[in-house]
């Protein structure tokens, strides 16, 4: 299968969840795109639940405890319904990233190409600013940081990662009309 | 001339002067060398230079006709010719890396200016620079050096006529930078190159300009230059500190990586 076709086939296989709420449909469907990613399967499971956690159980909390609060019914089934539709199409999403390779799909438009790797380069350069930012600050903190200077660090990291992201963004234009991109 | 800078001045956005009163010319196939301390100018200079950012006062002209947004808006003759003659090494190469694969991030440049000879210059200076085995490779993904080299082959790929290289030797390993001052040694084109690296400076080029706080201190031989150690210490080139000789430790004026 081709890396466009694979593409659209991930695009169209996304929304489908929201289709059902049936959950033996949906936990089915979930399962058979589970057994559908071959040897990485639990890698991609193991990332969609990490990026889902602490928002569905948030979530699924909150609804609790509201019905516990309003002394009405729990409806558990429409609470599974939610988190396994979240899952399957978190799932869905990071098996894409897994098995298409983006550019090749899309090489049949050069300017999507470009504007894609010129996203994940600045992605790639601000993830790897980042990370020094934290190896910096851990080399210089003795003992743990409390929550307050937490807040404030990761602040002036934001701010610090956007005016590069804005300085980095000019320099990539430059260096694109440099090298001829509006000729 | 090549290359005619009358008085330039250029102030950024927030009010703060790069370049003051720059006037100089460039002859074909000048080696100059561009020295000067952090935040002298010299990046600033080189984006002049490549018709990027526009003086905010006095005037460049390459060969005759002045660089402008007028005359380098997209697509115009002057346009097409003036970035094919003319290519700049950004002194971070990322920022010049937006294509999936090595080979293609080479190729870039000769399909946009329609230079002939594609396959085999991609082919020539992915080998010369060590990047055979990368073609297929995400550029973003390649090490610091990695991308130096991609970066400067993408830059000599185009053979351009004037070459204007920001810190060229950073992140190389010194067999690169040996064969790149070979490179510069024998070749015909025009080049400008900025760098603080003292040592170097006499190889890469046999004439040199000084910035200091963007004014240009000094034009003439490179080895003239490199001789005058009051003029590098003008230019925060050289400096006094304790400094140690076998067992005397004395105090004199020096420069780090070079001394006349």
């Amino acid at each position: 299968m081709s890396e466009l076709a694979r593409l659209l086939l991930y695009l169209c296989l996304v929304p489908l969840p929201t289709l059902t709420d049936d959950v033996r449909l949906l936990a089915a469907g979930f399962f058979m795109a589970f057994l559908a990613q071959g040897k990485s399967r639990g890698r991609i499971l193991r990332r969609s639940l990490i990026a889902l956690f602490t928002f569905n159980l948030t979530i699924s909390l909150g609804v609790i405890l509201f019905a516990v609060l309003r002394s009405a019914p729990i409806d558990w089934e429409w609470l599974v319904l939610v988190n396994l539709r979240a899952l399957t199409m978190t799932f869905l999403v990071f098996s894409c990233i897994a098995h298409v390779d983006l550019a090749k799909a899309l090489q049949r438009w050069p300017t999507l190409v470009l504007l894609l790797t010129v996203t994940l380069g600045q992605i790639q350069c601000l993830y790897e600013i980042l990370r020094r930012y934290r190896l910096a600050q851990q080399s210089r903190m003795i003992g743990p940081t409390r929550l307050a200077e937490r807040y404030r660090l990761s602040a002036a990291q934001a701010m610090a990662l956007f005016e590069h992201a804005e300085a980095h963004t000019q320099l990539v234009a430059r260096a694109m009309r440099s090298r001829g991109v509006f000729e | 001339m090549t290359l005619t800078l009358t008085d330039v001045c250029y102030a950024w956005d927030d009010g703060n002067t790069a370049l003051a009163g720059l006037s100089a010319s460039v002859a074909r196939r000048d080696k100059i060398v561009v020295l000067g301390a952090n935040g002298s100018g010299k990046s600033t200079l080189l984006m002049l230079l490549n018709g990027l950012i526009f003086p905010t006062s006095g005037a460049i002209a390459y060969e005759g006709v002045p660089l402008s947004k007028s005359t380098l808006a997209a697509g115009t003759p002057f346009a097409r010719r003036f970035r094919s003659e003319c290519a700049l090494l950004f002194q971070q190469p990322e920022a010049m890396l937006f294509n999936p694969s090595v080979s293609d991030e080479i190729a870039y440049g000769l399909r946009r200016l329609a230079l002939p000879d594609e396959a085999e210059r991609v082919a020539y200076w992915a080998s010369t620079l060590g990047l055979g085995h990368l073609l297929d490779e995400r550029p973003y993904r390649l090490s610091g050096g990695e991308k130096q080299k991609l970066a400067l082959a993408c830059v000599l790929a185009l053979k351009p006529r004037l070459l204007l290289l920001d810190e060229p030797t950073a992140n190389l390993d010194p067999m690169t930078v040996a064969w790149l001052a070979d490179y510069l040694l024998d070749t015909s084109q025009t080049v400008i190159i900025a760098t603080h690296n003292l040592s170097l400076a006499a190889e890469l080029g046999a004439r040199c300009w000084i910035l200091s706080g963007g004014r240009l201190l000094f034009d003439g031989p490179t080895t003239r230059a490199l001789a005058d150690l009051s003029l590098l210490e003008a230019a925060g080139l050289a400096h006094r500190h304790r400094h140690r000789h076998g067992p005397r430790l004395h105090r004199h004026l020096h420069g780090h990586d070079w001394n006349p």
